[in-house]
This record gives C-alpha cells, structure tokens and sequence, in this order.
C-alpha cells in the first residue's frame, strides 16, 4: 500500500505542542484511568510502561443514555473491548451517534455525566481513547475522525487559565491519535 | 399527459435549483409550486450549530460571490459553464411566477401549509435540491415521493462528507452520486439509479465538488423524466447495506485531499 503523503496535515495545531504532551504524559501517567496494552501492542506505542488497577472482567450494564455512564463503564469497555461482542459494539455505536449529533454541545452536555468540571474533562477523554481503541480494533474511520473533532474543543483538555496544565489522558490521546495518523 | 412536480430549494438564486427548474420545464414537466426556505436567524442559528464555520463559507460562496466562486475552476466544466452551454438563463426561482408557476417562501419546509399546499396540487413527484430534513407529512403528501440527488454512491455511503470519505478512504471507485427517494431515514430511502463519477488529472476535493455540480443536475433531470415515464424502477436499500457518515475531521481530508493529488498528479 503506498504511504500517505503528510507534508500539510502536519502543521494541524492539535500537533503543536506535542512534546510538552509527551513529557505532561511522561510525567502523569500513572494518573491514566486505564492503560490498554494491547492497543499499544497494536499501534507499535511504547513509550508509556502500563500498571493497571482496572478489573478487565466487570459486567457492562445496558446501555441507557448517555448521561448515565460513567468513568467506570468506559474503563470497564476500554478494557474489554472486544470487536466481536454484539454488546461492546452497540455500547459504542450509540456513544458515538450521540457524540456526532451533539458535537456542538458536548460541553453542557457531559454536565449531567458529572458536575466537576475535571471529573468531566476526564470522563469525555476517557471517551475519545475509546473511539480510538474502536477504530483500531474494526478500522472504521469515523471514529477516529469523531476523536480528533472532540479533541480540537479546547475547553474539553484543561481547567482553565490558571491550572494551565492539560489532562493527562488529553495528553495521552494526542499522542495516540498523532502516532495513529502516521500509521496511516 | 402533462407531468406535475413541486420542487424544494434551499435559497432562491440556487444555481442547481434554477437549473434543474429550467430544464424539467424545457422536458414538458409543469412545475406546479416551488417551496423556498426563508433565509432567517433561527435558520442560521440552527445551521450554524450543526455546520460551524463551513456554513459561513457556504454564505459566502453562493450569496455573496455567486457565480465568481468558481473562477478558480479553469479547466473543468462547472455548473456555471454548463449553464452557459445549455443557455439555462433562469437567475432567481422567483422569476418562475410569470411563467405560472406559484412560488411559496416558507420558515419550515415542513409546515402545514406546505403540507396543504400539496395535497392541493396533487403532484408526481416532489422534487428536492437542498433544504434541510424532509418530515413525513411532508414525505407522505410528495406524489410519489421526495426525489433528492445524493452526493454520494447509496447505499454505501449515507451522510455527509461523501465526496471526502472515499477519498479519504482510498475506495476511489466509490466516488459517485446517487437519485433516491427521501424517507424517514438518513440516504436510506429507494435508490432509483446510481452514477459513478470518474477522476481527471491533478484533481482535488474541491475540484471533484465542483466537477459534480453539473453532472449532477444533468442526470437528476434526466432520471426524474425517466421516472415520470415509467422507464425506472425503485429499488429499496437496507438499513445495513451503508454506514452514515458526518463531517470529516478536517486533518483527515487533507490527507485524503493530498492522496487524492498524488493519485490523479499529470505526468
């Protein structure tokens, strides 16, 4: 297959300050809600050692709505994600056709998911790293193009202009999202 | 016997709209009423939610610039070209009244009073060049139906950004358009025929944009005629045949862009 040609799309300012994301990563990454290894495995990433507390045998409960999930529901999907459980598929099917369709409204709407504004910012990046763990698994494009539509909404990576530091799983996700782009 | 249609347009000085008027009229089909959408501040406000910034480009290209938008576009045949070669000299749908024509402004393509207006008219067919989401009372009182020209092969790719995603998705073969019946769905309703659309040299996504726009009002013109004829059928798509798509990511379709350079570059 030949290579994609990648003059353009790297100067996306998503990119601009990779490496103080590498090193904010570096530096946090035991603060990760949950580190897939296979994944890593998969997109040839390793520059981050995973320790794990997340069960990867929890029940996924039935999907309601959104506004119902929780942190715990994403981990508990990221970390058994599995492209062949009709479950996981629907889970993710339904996250992101609301995503899509609420793209513009994200913000207010993760507010009824958790009330504290970092406790949002890392579910919904918890969020995007499984849009990008789906992709990798079924290669279907749309999620990772939903991922990097979510990741350009700034107020969604940090907490304000004080704590100028990002998240660290937003962090981690342009990373991941980068390494993924070159791999295409 | 004469065939009737409504028609949908999205503004009145539509390029595609006007055209595919004026050339179902020359084909002996009676416009019988054209609904147009108000340009308003809750239409932009919802457009803009869902659009962003891309509408404003949209504003700018077909309100403000118009025809000058596609000077760009030396070498290809664009819809203004083709407006010239085929003498289409309808400018504003609005013009269309003195040809007996009723033309209606609404806020709401689905309101009553387009809902009453064509159970009045009793159409064939109800013909759709953009506007928005089409409801089933709408759908329900269209003739046979709502006609729409998809700008992307059906069933395979349902959405938006339909041109970006083959491209992006190197499925180059799959770069077409498609006549089908609007439903309650998204792109999901009978498909009355598909058309490919083959890539020139040194093309990009906003060439290939601007290459479908007269192919596309050539043969919806010609597929609607056919169908008013009785020389094609419908053919109904399932649901799992094609994936809907959105906006692509705008750092995926200068990828996909850049592919598609690379792989129609002059040698």
């Amino acid at each position: 297959m030949e290579n994609r040609i990648h003059t353009r799309s790297m100067t996306d300012t998503l990119f601009s300050k990779l490496a103080a994301h590498q090193a904010n990563l570096k530096k946090n990454q035991a603060q990760l809600a949950y580190c897939n290894e296979a994944f890593h495995t998969k997109i040839g990433y390793n520059d981050i050692v995973c320790k794990n507390t997340a069960s990867t045998n929890a029940t996924l409960p039935k999907y309601k709505y959104f506004k119902t999930i929780t942190l715990e529901d994403i981990v508990n999907l990221r970390a058994n994600l599995d492209a062949t459980n009709k479950d996981h598929l629907f889970w993710c099917k339904k996250i992101y056709r609301f995503l899509e369709f609420r793209l513009s409204s994200i913000e207010e709407r993760i507010q009824k998911n958790y009330a504290k504004k970092e406790e949002r910012i890392t579910f919904i990046q918890n969020v995007v790293t499984l849009l990008l763990e789906y992709y990798t698994v079924t290669n279907d494009s749309r999620y990772l193009s939903l991922a990097l539509k979510i990741l350009r909404k700034k107020p969604l990576a940090k907490q304000g202009f004080l704590n100028s530091q990002c998240n660290v799983q937003y962090s981690y996700n342009i990373v991941v999202v980068h390494k993924l782009i070159k791999n295409l | 016997m004469q065939k009737k249609v409504a028609l949908i347009s999205p503004n009145p000085a539509s390029l595609y709209s006007t055209s595919v008027s004026e050339l179902l009229m020359r084909n002996d089909v009676k416009i019988e009423v054209v609904f147009v959408k108000k340009f308003t501040l809750s239409r932009f406000k919802d457009e803009f939610s869902r659009d962003g910034v891309r509408l404003l480009k949209k504003i700018w290209k077909k309100l403000v610039l118009k025809n000058k938008a596609y000077d760009a576009f030396a070498n290809i045949e664009t819809i203004v070209d083709y407006r010239k070669k085929q003498n289409i000299t309808l400018k504003n749908i609005k013009e269309l009244e003195a040809k007996g024509v009723e033309v209606c402004f609404v806020d709401d393509l689905n309101s009553k009073l387009v809902e009453n207006k064509l159970k009045e008219k009793q159409v064939d067919v109800t013909v759709f060049t953009g506007g928005g989401l089409i409801r089933k009372n709408i759908l329900d009182n269209a003739g046979a139906g709502v006609l729409n020209c998809h700008m992307g092969k059906l069933p395979e790719y349902r959405g938006m950004d339909v041109v970006e995603w083959p491209v992006f998705k190197k499925d180059l073969d799959n770069i077409g358009f498609t006549v089908h019946f609007m439903d309650k769905g998204v792109d999901t309703g009978d498909i009355l025929k598909v058309f490919d659309v083959k890539l020139i040299e040194n093309e990009t996504i906003k060439s290939l944009r601007a290459r479908f726009e007269p192919i596309m009002t050539q043969s919806f013109v010609e597929t609607i005629i056919g169908f008013l004829k009785g020389e094609i059928e419908r053919k109904p798509q399932a649901e799992e045949d094609g994936r809907q798509y959105y906006i692509i990511d705008k750092h995926l379709n200068e990828i996909g862009d850049q592919y598609l350079q690379q792989q129609t570059r002059s040698k």
